[in-house]
């Protein structure tokens, strides 16, 4: 499957959208692919593709006690000591030319459990700033700052909404499986809301190897 | 866009010292020069009109190289022992340095021909400078 993936890229028309049977390899002869096409990789800059799941963990219920629908956002006794979220993280991110420092933007979607009603939907968008450093050839550390919005959506005969701010100090440990790929897990801690606290898992694809950072 | 998304779910790395990629071993004489792992030898594609050489490469390091296949000269020998210079067939203009990534690998086949048009039988090139990030030395190769 790589391999024709591979191929699919190394021998693409130079005009999408054209098919184009290929009839030779030599140089000159060649009516579909450009010269140097395995040159393109290394112009690319170093970009990573993350997919995580996330576990929140709550001190105080993230929604009831900021909103004004008090009556709709009524927490029971046990909700009340206890709220969770779930659910899935895409984070993209790239160096910065500082290196070892870098940037992300991630998007989280997930469900918001132990509230009253049972179920909400929270979705949140983040951008962080960090720094990483290899503490082996294939275990990276990093450590970042990760700031945005999240926003809470209950659906109680009508769809209510409720959001917040979102400020965490991050870490993160990450496994380079190949020069490609790595799989990794965070924690993080809200500075706004002392208490809260967020776990990941997850893996990432790298478009350059070991995201071109050359030790 | 496409192609970038390809590229991620492509992308596969060159193991130092394997002389391989996704396609097989690299065909020809092999080489290692700085940290590029090369193959040379005869291609038999009938679309070449003269001598053709493959070239099939790989970046065995953790940082881009610069593959310089324009550097590479060539010389061969007519039918009565002559010895020819011999210039590569590059009608677009295409031949120039590009960098390869790190752990990353690719191959070209370039057709070799004499000034003059002879049939030339065995062709001998120098890939002493293919790393162009490597000082020269001359490094003759006859596939």
């Amino acid at each position: 499957m790589k391999a024709a993936l591979v191929l699919l890229l190394l021998a693409a028309p130079a005009h999408a959208g054209h098919s184009c049977a290929e009839t030779s390899e030599v140089l000159g002869h060649r009516q579909c692919s450009s010269y140097g096409a395995w040159g393109a990789l290394a112009r690319f800059p170093s970009i990573t593709f993350d997919t995580e799941l996330f576990h929140e963990h709550f001190a105080q219920p993230p929604v009831g006690s900021t909103t004004a629908s008090a009556g709709v956002f009524a927490m029971t006794g046990q909700a009340a000591s206890d709220s969770t979220a779930w659910g899935v993280r895409f984070r993209v991110g790239a160096p910065l030319m500082l290196h070892p420092l870098y940037f992300a933007f991630e998007l989280d979607i997930g469900g918001l459990s132990s509230v009253d009603p049972a179920y909400a939907l929270m979705s949140q968008a983040v951008a962080a700033v960090g720094a990483h450093a290899h503490v082996t050839q294939t275990i990276m550390l990093s450590a970042e700052l990760a700031g945005g919005a999240r926003m809470y959506s209950l659906m109680t005969g009508a769809e209510e909404t409720d959001g917040q701010g979102v400020l965490e100090a991050r870490g993160r440990i990450d496994w380079w499986a190949t020069p490609h790929m790595t799989f990794g897990a965070s924690i993080g801690t809200s500075l706004i809301d002392a208490g809260d606290q967020t776990f990941t898992v997850g893996f990432a694809g790298h478009l350059r190897a070991f995201d071109a950072h050359f030790y | 866009m496409n192609r970038l998304l390809l590229l991620l779910a492509a992308s596969c790395s060159y193991k130092a010292g394997s002389f391989s990629d996704f396609r097989g071993a690299f065909p020809g004489t092999r080489q290692t020069i700085g940290c590029v792992d090369l193959a040379v030898g005869r291609s038999s594609d009938p679309a070449a009109s003269g001598p053709a050489i493959s070239y099939s490469f790989g970046n065995r390091c953790l940082h881009p190289v610069t593959i310089d296949l324009a550097s590479i000269h060539a010389r061969g020998h007519d039918a009565d022992g002559l010895e020819h210079a011999l210039t590569a067939f590059d009608p677009r203009q295409e031949l120039r340095p590009l960098p390869l990534d790190s752990l990353f690998f690719g191959r070209e086949t370039i057709e070799y021909s004499a000034r003059i048009p002879l049939p030339i039988y065995d062709v001998c090139v120098d890939i002493g400078g293919i790393n162009a990030d490597e000082p020269h030395s001359e490094t003759w190769v006859c596939p």
